[in-house]
């Protein structure tokens, strides 16, 4: 197997005594994009921060390509930052700017002029290279930034919410270009975002921070689909939450609200019948079908007797809220245009696939005084 | 030229020109009275002749000006022009490690910090070069220490020559270097030098490829005022400076206030202001090439 372009084991890292990442570990891969996702003052920055350099963790190792980093200035380590609002230096040229990391290294002068003039030209900027930042637009600027970084072929290019500053349009398009120089440079990406669409749409895989810990780890499709805490779940788009009992253990048989008995399709040897358990389903996941459909009865979905509180077509999908014993749940799915949308107070069948039905378990208690600041 | 006589739009006191002409118009005055007249007196003065008691009388002559171009002045100008390069450059080394200190501080300290870099400037000029006296005559402070601690066998001549000088006008003009460099380090945003960093720079290069040039307007003006005034100095080396510490502005006040030859005494005026107008014409062009496009 490869050696992980990056490896953090049990980084943690506290200000004034309150931690603010705790105990992280990851491990990501050469040439992989990964994205950090999670809330402002989830800890996200200061991962990176520690991944640049700029803070040094109070316990745990973090290793660049095998070698161990945590110790060593930003001057040394194979990684280069694009900035939250890009830092560029006004007083120097954007070529001068791109060329500032080369020259550091000193890298002779027809190789910079050269490797400059690929790089500006990689981020669409070929004819840029003597004006001053002050004179670009936000997105010319992000590219320029861009530039500046991969021109160094660092190990890693770490991303600090490098799409908050762009107007809606330009951010589509600006991800759409990170993707592209990600694949073209091979290089390994860490970004971090607030923004779940971001992470979901950018990510080989993602990682979902609250109060400094990550809670999850996976595919952005995986994380979706089968969130590990209630955090994850709601953090990554709307979720239906809810609490079942444990009616049986083998096989494994949980009883929704409002009485339905369902099967799981995982085996789960902590199980106790009797217990509650905490699940997650997403509204995508979920279907509706008319009381006397029979269409529904196969492939061990689930049929759920429910209510139809509110209901409408948002284009081409139906945006559903059915009442499940005493809970309201969320439903989008996609139907035929020439389907009838259901009407609210109608009686109808809630079709749920066991695999949509993520368990959650509760995010690790954190003690309060760790939370001060 | 007046908005009040155009009677459109705003009127009264405040309205266009008037209000510009009450809010510039005293400082525009006090310029021309305070600083432009006497100038122009001064640069008269110095092309008339000396009269029998000094005063400057006509026909116009350019006796005085050939005069201060004697070795003998242009000696003293010289000097002069040495001590306040050698006051600048320390001030500027002190400074810039004391204002950069003074960024990293936060609150009360840094409050506390400001106060002791300000103060010496709120104190007397006299106190402070009277205390150099103190400290570094004969039987002073550190000949006394130097001479107990077995360092010295005899006192040495600290007083009354350049070194003390110099040590007068680093103290007195020393504030007047680091407030506005600490002001310029504070604008400097952090992110930029973690971005330096992170590109590989140490120490040094984050001095001198982002610090320097973008304080470079901070750095300007504390070499302005820190220079300037040295230059005209005339207090630190009447009492500190004796004969071998002279300056200019000593010369001057001799000339215009001992001597009584005004034309003379202006000439050599004319002679300091144009000498300090060609040092800062040459330290501020180096920082405006500094910010241009730096070339491979």
């Amino acid at each position: 197997m490869t050696v992980p372009v990056l490896e953090l084991l049990g980084v943690t890292k506290r200000f004034a005594g309150a931690a603010a990442v705790r105990a992280v570990n990851l491990v990501v891969a050469p040439g992989e994009y990964f994205c950090i996702v999670g809330p402002s003052g989830s800890g996200k920055s200061t991962v990176l921060r520690m991944l640049a350099g700029l803070e040094t963790p109070d316990e745990g190792e973090i290793r660049l390509a095998g070698r161990r980093v945590d110790g060593e200035p930003p001057e040394t380590r194979s990684v280069n930052t694009v900035f939250q609002g890009y830092a560029l230096f006004p007083h120097l040229s954007v070529f001068d700017n791109v060329a500032f990391g080369l020259r550091m290294s000193h890298v002779p002068r027809d190789e910079i002029r050269h490797r400059v003039e690929e790089a500006l030209a990689l981020v669409g900027l070929a004819a840029y290279g003597g004006r001053r930042p002050g004179s670009l637009s936000g997105g010319e600027q992000q590219r320029v930034a861009l530039a500046r970084g991969l021109v160094n072929r660092p190990a890693v290019l770490l991303l600090d919410e490098p799409l908050a500053a762009l107007d809606r349009k330009l951010r589509v398009r600006m991800r759409e270009e990170l993707s592209r120089l990600q694949r073209e440079s091979g290089i390994a990406f860490i970004h971090v975002t607030h923004d779940q669409e971001e992470a979901l749409r950018l990510g080989d895989r993602l990682g979902v921070m609250n109060r400094g810990r990550l809670l999850q780890v996976g595919p952005p499709a995986e994380v979706y689909r089968r969130p590990r805490t209630a955090f994850v779940a709601d953090f990554l788009g709307s979720a239906n939450l809810f609490r079942a009992s444990v009616v049986g253990v083998d096989p494994p048989r949980i009883q929704l609200p409002g009485g339905t008995v369902m099967a799981l399709d995982h085996a789960d040897s902590r199980l106790r019948i009797g217990e509650e358990r905490e699940y997650a389903v997403r509204p995508e996941a979920l279907r509706v079908a008319a009381a006397g459909d029979p269409t529904a009865a196969d492939r061990g979905l689930a049929r759920i007797p429910v209510t139809i509180v509110a209901s409408a077509r948002v284009g081409a999908v139906d945006e559903l809220q059915v009442k499940v014993g005493s809970l309201v749940w969320s439903v989008h799915s996609r139907e035929a245009p020439e389907d009838p949308l259901p009407e609210v107070g109608a009686e109808a069948i809630l079709l749920l696939h066991p695999t949509d039905l993520a368990p959650l378990v509760p995010e690790d208690p954190v003690d309060p005084a760790e939370l001060e600041r | 030229m007046t908005g009040a006589g155009r009677g459109t739009g705003r009127s009264g006191v405040l309205g266009g020109g008037g209000f510009v002409a009450w809010t510039v118009g005293p400082a525009a005055v006090a310029l021309v009275f305070l600083f432009l007249l006497p100038l122009a007196i001064l640069a008269g003065y110095a092309v008339l002749t000396t009269g029998e008691q000094g005063e400057p009388i006509l026909p116009f002559t350019l006796v005085s000006l050939t005069r201060a171009l004697d070795p003998l002045y242009l000696g003293i100008l010289a000097r002069s022009l040495r001590l306040s390069l050698e006051t600048t450059a320390i001030c500027l080394l002190l400074g810039l490690p004391l204002a950069w200190i003074l960024r990293g501080m936060r609150g009360r300290a840094r409050s506390l910090a400001l106060l002791a870099v300000i103060l010496p400037s709120w104190t007397n000029l006299l106190v402070k070069n009277y205390a150099w006296i103190v400290l570094l005559r004969q039987e002073g402070v550190v000949n006394s220490l130097l001479v107990r601690l077995g360092l010295v066998s005899e006192p040495l001549p600290l007083l009354f020559n350049e070194g003390a000088v110099l040590a007068g006008l680093v103290h007195t003009f020393l504030p007047f270097m680091v407030l506005p460099l600490y002001a310029s380090f504070e604008k400097l945003d952090p992110a930029l030098l973690e971005a330096a960093r992170d590109l590989g720079a140490g120490g040094w290069e984050r001095f001198r490829r982002v610090i320097v040039p973008l304080s470079a307007p901070g750095i300007g003006a504390g070499v302005t005022l820190v220079f300037v005034p040295a230059l005209g100095a005339v207090v630190t080396p009447d009492l500190l400076g004796g004969a071998r510490g002279m300056m200019i502005g000593n010369l001057i006040q001799n000339q215009m206030l001992l001597t009584q030859d005004w034309p003379f005494g202006s000439a050599l005026a004319v002679a300091l202001t144009i000498a300090s107008l060609v040092v800062i014409i040459l330290a501020l062009g180096p920082g405006r090439r500094g910010e241009r496009v730096e070339l491979l």
